[in-house]
């Protein structure tokens, strides 16, 4: 019996081998196919590249900067071939100054947006970043006509990366230059915390749609600043991959939103499952003592009415109201007040957990914990919950990887837990992808973790059934 | 070893559950080191009657004194008595997430205050008198029937009870088990423990009660001793009773 299991096991471990070998040598002979340019190009051929370039990438750029590329004009004077597989382009620009324009009225761009955002906010309209930078798009092109054209000369790189497919490859000076200086500007932008509003002076650094909006809708997006891949569809796609990563964690260290918000997310569904816990015994016992004994009716039917209302409302309901009806005008703070909704909210189904879980041990064991000496209480504490807590374990833990999935309704006041980290990222990068698999992935670890955990201490607590 | 105090002393007991009367008057007393069996056909409630004694069930009217204080009385601490009245259930309710040490010592610790040592020791002691103190760490889901049964005797004798219920305490066993605790149940006789035993086995109570009651339809209908009941049966519904159970 056990040598036939070893040897299913060594049949499956070569399956895997080889199967492994062969993705390994797929992979290995369509990377290692070389990519040389096929054939000299002209200088007109080379225009009509750069012309095709600019003009996809004018399509595809952020609303603010379109107007700008859309009037950028690079002209080839001459081709030699590169050393690294590539073509060298020498090219003169011309383009309009959107630089200076933007240094001019910075003030103005920005205290008109702000005006937009706070007449918004105060009226609860919600604004996104992508509104913001609509807002500053037709601020810009209020003043864009006062642009003076600015010229130079340039190296821009062409490679082929399939037979007659070329990429061109800008460095960051170079998009810097023929787009009439954006890269500067964005960074200026992004060193700007307070604006002149009305006169007074106005802090932004806390207002986060509006700082997005305002960086977005200057940074240039999709310039390839990137060298084309040359390898196969394997490099082609880990490039791609990697570069997103870069662009949506390490960029900025925007990876930062994900961990502070998961410890906010642990913070916040520890808190609450403690709470919840709390509560949940104690009504719990309450509600058991009243089915046994008769006593504590009153108790009992306040109990039941809270649980009606808990486990009757969604809990995203209950998140705002908790906080906008009652906290906020308060003064309380967005934590506290999740931590309480979520520990109000679990604890109402804690409790039903648990009285299951008392209900389920046999009546013999108070029977026989009251004829010792036992007082009802003692009786509960010593023989009856410890049982119970046994039995709904894994219904408990449960209820706990629910509470922590659900905690990212959090975000709905604001709270800055795992979600709405991966949604800001999302609101700076533009990708779908990478920020909403990536908290996907965390919260799945997490509830994993927790998993094992748990059927850690139910083996444990298992020894007494042998 | 029996002497003329009365320990347990019952008046006028009676029980109602809802609308339906299961005791409707019993009279008896219980006295230091005696030891009573109760039986009676199903229904009839003996085992009613002795959970009434420690109030596991509580009485719909009557009196029940237990060392000369009516333990029936409003406001007062039945925990207290109960320490003192040791019972054995049928379905041995053993503790399942304790060990048979912590099973047998958790009610001297937190109810007598009596350190875990001096516990501890006077439960070994006693395991070892049941032949059982190498299950000491076992958890009761280990042992077999008879075995918790012995448990479940010697756990209630850790608090040193003036008086022992037993509630059918070989009913729910396989019949070769149920000797081991039989015999038990003779020691302790022997030694002079009060013991009120509800029970279906006629030949033990034949051999070790000093009284048998006969209780039918809710009140005692017969009480004597072993010879008077199973030799000498006056009332015909104990006589249809013995021809049916003998």
């Amino acid at each position: 019996m056990k040598l036939k299991k070893t040897k299913s096991r060594l049949i499956i471990l070569a399956v895997i081998a080889a199967l492994i070998l062969g993705l390994l040598t797929t992979i290995f002979i369509t990377e290692s196919k070389g990519r040389t340019v096929s054939k000299e190009l002209s200088v007109s051929e080379s225009q009509a590249i750069v012309d095709n370039t600019f003009s996809s990438l004018a399509k595809s750029t952020a609303i603010g900067s379109k107007k700008v590329l859309s009037n950028t004009k690079i002209t080839v004077k001459s081709v030699e071939i590169g050393d690294e597989k590539n073509l060298i382009l020498d090219c003169e620009y011309n383009t309009l100054d959107i630089g200076s324009v933007i240094k001019t009225h910075k003030a103005d761009l920005l205290s008109a947006v702000c005006k937009k955002y706070f007449e918004n906010e105060k009226n609860g309209i919600s604004t996104n970043a992508t509104r913001i930078s609509i807002d500053i798009a037709s601020q810009l092109n209020l003043y864009i006509e006062d642009a003076k054209p600015i010229s130079g000369s340039v190296t821009l790189q062409l490679y082929e990366i399939e037979e007659n497919q070329f990429s061109l490859f800008l460095e960051d000076s170079a998009v810097d230059k023929c787009t009439g200086g954006l890269i500067t500007i964005v960074d200026e932008i992004n060193s700007v915390n307070s604006v002149t509003v009305d006169g007074e002076n106005v802090d932004i650094t806390k207002k986060n749609t509006l700082k997005t909006g305002i960086k977005q809708c200057l940074a240039l997006k999709n310039y390839d600043n990137k060298k084309p891949d040359v390898g196969g569809p394997f490099s082609k796609w880990w490039n791609d991959f990697a570069d997103e990563f870069k662009r949506n964690f390490i960029d900025k260290a925007q990876w930062k939103y994900l961990s502070d918000g998961l410890l906010m997310t642990l913070a916040i569904s520890g808190l609450s499952a403690l709470i919840g816990t709390f509560i949940g015994f104690f009504v719990a016992i309450i509600r058991c003592t009243y089915q046994t004994t008769g006593k504590l009716k009153t108790l009992d039917r306040i109990f039941s009415l809270y649980l009606t209302i808990m486990r009757g409302t969604p809990v995203m309901v209950q998140l705002l109201i908790i906080y906008f009806v009652f906290l906020l005008p308060a003064g309380v703070d967005k934590f506290p007040a999740a931590v309480l909704c979520f520990g109000l909210n679990s604890g109402a189904y804690v409790a039903e957990i648990v009285r299951g879980g008392i209900m389920s041990v046999d009546r013999g064991q108070i029977e026989a914990g009251r004829s010792l000496g036992f007082n009802y209480a003692s009786t509960m504490i010593h023989v009856v919950v410890p049982q119970a807590f046994k039995a709904i374990l894994p219904a408990l833990a449960n209820e706990f990887i629910t509470l922590l999935k659900e905690s990212s309704v959090a975000f709905y006041i604001g709270v800055a837990d795992l979600t709405q980290g991966g949604l800001k990222i999302r609101s700076i990068t533009y990708s779908n992808f990478m920020p909403l698999i990536a908290v996907a992935l965390i919260y799945l670890v997490i509830v994993v973790i927790l998993t094992k955990l748990v059927g850690l201490l139910e083996r444990r607590l298992r020894k007494s059934d042998h | 070893m029996i002497t003329n105090d009365t320990l347990i002393k019952v008046e006028g007991l009676i029980k109602n559950f809802n609308d339906i009367k299961v005791l409707k008057g019993i009279d008896t007393e219980i006295k230091r080191g005696e030891v009573v069996v109760i039986i009676g056909a199903s229904g009839s409630g003996k085992s009613t009657f002795l959970r009434c004694l420690n109030l596991l069930e509580e009485p719909s009217d009557g009196h029940i004194y237990f060392n000369d204080a009516d333990i029936t009385a409003p406001k007062v601490n039945i925990n207290l008595h109960r320490q003192k009245m040791g019972m054995v259930f049928q379905q041995f309710n053993l503790f399942p997430h304790m060990t048979i040490l912590k099973n047998m010592t958790i009610a001297p610790i937190k109810l007598l205050k009596m350190t875990k040592e001096d516990a501890e020791a006077k439960a070994m002691a006693l395991l070892q008198k049941v032949g059982l103190a190498d299950r000491a760490q076992a958890y009761p889901s280990q042992l077999s029937g008879g075995q918790k049964q012995r448990i479940a005797i010697v756990r209630a004798l850790c608090m040193n009870p003036e008086v022992m219920l037993f509630d059918e305490p070989t009913s729910a066993l396989d019949p070769e088990m149920v000797g081991e605790v039989l015999e038990l149940m003779k020691d302790l006789a022997r030694e002079g423990m009060t013991m009120a035993i509800v029970t279906h086995e006629m030949g033990f109570a034949r051999e070790v009660a000093d009284r048998v009651i006969f209780i039918d339809e809710g009140v005692i209908a017969e009480e004597g001793t072993p010879e008077e009941i199973f030799n000498n049966p006056k009332c015909p519904r104990l006589q249809e009773f013995l021809s049916k159970v003998l």
